[in-house]
């Protein structure tokens, strides 16, 4: 009881100090000294900052802050649930196709409401519509998986999904003119810029959801990890909670998927990292993905907002860059999953 | 008392019946083996025991009741199942692989209480794996791998616990460490096996499967005759009184 309660205590350290120093990188200069001054504001303080980096800091680099972190955390959880109902360590958000069935609808709706302009009004469609694309994707995927939705088939049938919602996105990508386009590419490589406060509501619900509920099922999450017909002798309904949560990560990936785009890798890497940091505390892998997973996105956040100067990169491009490497080094060191 | 029935129990897969009308009992506190050649349908009629197949007709009872009237939470609470073939387990620990018998006990958001802990201990002191509590499973060796998977199953703590070839793949040494736990047991036990000695030695009744029909059932010594190994097993065997231990002893014969 006390490790666990000395370990949340220096993960929201982590995390209140991420978030001073996240908050602080970005184009204008603001020091984190400013930062904490205008949260102490908040709470009645006084402040010397001036008004324009007062809101920059409450009304972008704080809600960008909080998109970043569930961004991360909400991928990561995703990952890890997959990756435990299909026992495959390599399952994540992408593997099955919900990530580029819910880009594929995102992308639609963007294209038909016709880029920037109707953007703002149009965030609740495009949620709609990348919800709607992992949904089919999800569809797409159970109905080939046969009888028991049996593993392989599952996962063969979700690189195929993958490639064709990937194959309709470049197709609206290319029929698109040149505005749209550049648009339409923010959801293939993924960005938080447009966070808001009023478009973190929808993704805080559905990871905080996702999460009890996960956390509620993580028994029998475990003894799926015997193997089907196992779980089925321990009593766990194998195909209907694969079935729950395969949709459940859906959600999950829709929602983040409609507000910051396609960002890869993080769901595949953070899991096996956490695991493999906290293999005798098997019961804390899920809480400490919400951490590992949010703080690395939101680093992953500052990296593209100052690698090069007066420029941003998309997130999508980093995650993926460090994912490789991370990729390549565990093939390499494959006893650092084995053992 | 009767603990397991089955009655008329087929399972066919198209039109061909891989169990064809099998009817046994099992009583209390009996050690039941069930034994026959490869392919005689012995895994599959464990499967619709413990409720993953099916049967096509026939009943299969608990304690009187339809197992298939039950859900996989409550059959989970009267018998328990080590298979032959294990998952990796995705690198949980031996403690984790021990934990998953708590399953079918909890509720959700239930966690571990020191009760469970307690327990989890005393059966891993009982079954000897105390000491790789901390280690993944997929690194066990074979007989290792087997005492977990009984720990779990004692985790589980039902009064039938149903064993497919527990002792496959394992040394001459965990073999026989593996039956002289089991057999300690205060429980009613079903397993298959392939070694008839084994089996001989170990069960206090068995049941022998052939072509997916139950072809004999009884005490060893009654069942286990050169003429039932000739037919059902195709071999030519001697079969004596074990000189130790008196149950009967099965000599094959190797060479004409």
């Amino acid at each position: 009881m006390i490790k666990l309660f000395s370990y949340s205590l220096i993960a929201v350290c982590v995390v209140v100090l991420s978030a001073v120093m996240a908050v602080s990188f970005g184009a204008a200069n603001i020091s984190s000294g400013d930062v904490l001054s205008v949260i102490f504001n908040l709470f009645g303080g006084e402040t010397h900052v001036s008004d324009i980096k007062q809101r920059i800091i409450l009304e972008l680099r704080f809600p960008r802050f909080i998109l970043a972190f569930l961004t991360g955390a909400g991928l990561s959880l995703a990952g890890a649930v997959l990756q435990t109902v299909t026992r495959n360590p390599l399952a994540d958000p992408y593997l099955f196709g919900i990530a580029s069935g819910a880009s594929f609808g995102a992308v639609l709706v963007i294209a038909s409401i016709g880029g920037s302009a109707g953007w703002a009004a149009g965030q609740m469609s495009i949620t709609t519509g990348a919800f709607i694309g992992a949904a089919f994707s999800v569809f797409i995927v159970l109905s080939l998986a046969g009888r028991g939705v049996q593993i392989e088939r599952m996962l063969l049938a979700g690189v195929a999904a993958s490639f064709m919602f990937s194959a309709g996105t470049s197709l609206v990508l290319y029929a698109s003119d040149p505005e749209a386009a550049a648009s339409l590419l923010f959801w293939t490589l993924g960005s938080f810029t447009r966070a808001n406060w009023d478009n973190l509501f929808v993704p805080s619900v559905v990871i905080i959801g996702c999460l009890i509920l996960f956390l509620g099922y993580s028994r029998a999450l475990k003894a799926v990890l015997a193997g089907d017909e196992t779980a089925k002798t321990l009593g766990v309904n194998v195909t209907r909670l694969r079935m729950g949560m395969l949709l459940l990560s859906s959600l999950l990936t829709a929602t983040l998927v409609a507000n910051t785009g396609g960002i890869g890798f993080v769901g595949l890497m953070i899991p096996h990292i956490v695991r493999r940091l906290l293999h005798r505390h098997q019961q804390y892998v899920l809480l400490a993905c919400v951490m590992f997973g949010g703080v690395f996105m939101v680093w992953v956040d500052v990296l593209a907002r100052s690698l090069v100067a007066n420029n941003e990169l998309p997130i999508g491009v980093i995650t993926a860059a460090i994912g490789s490497v991370f990729f390549l080094f565990v093939l390499r060191k494959r006893s650092w999953i084995d053992s | 008392m009767a603990l397991l029935e089955t009655h008329n129990v087929r399972w066919q897969v198209g039109d061909k019946a891989i169990v064809d009308d099998v009817s046994f009992v099992i009583n209390k506190g009996q050690f039941v083996g069930l034994i026959g050649p490869n392919g005689a349908g012995k895994s599959s009629l464990m499967r619709c025991l413990y409720r993953v197949n099916a049967p096509s007709s026939g009943k299969v009872l608990f304690e009187q009741q339809d197992v298939w009237q039950l859900s996989a939470n409550q059959n989970a609470k009267n018998m328990s199942v080590i298979l032959q073939e294990h998952s990796d387990h995705l690198g949980l620990m031996v403690r984790d692989v021990v934990s998953q018998g708590l399953t079918p006990h909890k509720k959700l958001f239930q966690w571990d209480d020191e009760q469970d802990l307690a327990h989890m201990k005393t059966v891993m002191a009982q079954v000897d794996i105390t000491s790789l509590q901390n280690k993944p499973f997929q690194l066990l060796s074979g007989g290792e791998k087997q005492r977990v998977m009984l720990a779990r199953a004692l985790v589980q703590n039902t009064e039938l616990l149903i064993m497919d070839e527990p002792t496959n793949h394992l040394d001459v040494h965990y073999q026989t460490d593996m039956m002289m736990k089991v057999k300690t047991l205060q429980k009613t036990i079903l397993a298959s096996f392939h070694d008839l000695n084994l089996a001989a030695a170990f069960c206090d009744y068995l049941l022998v499967l052939d072509k997916g029909k139950l072809v004999a059932s009884g005490a060893p010594s009654d069942v286990l005759t050169q003429t039932l190994i000739d037919d059902v097993f195709r071999t030519k065997a001697i079969v004596d009184k074990h000189p130790i231990n008196g149950h009967p002893r099965i000599t094959y014969q190797y060479h004409d």
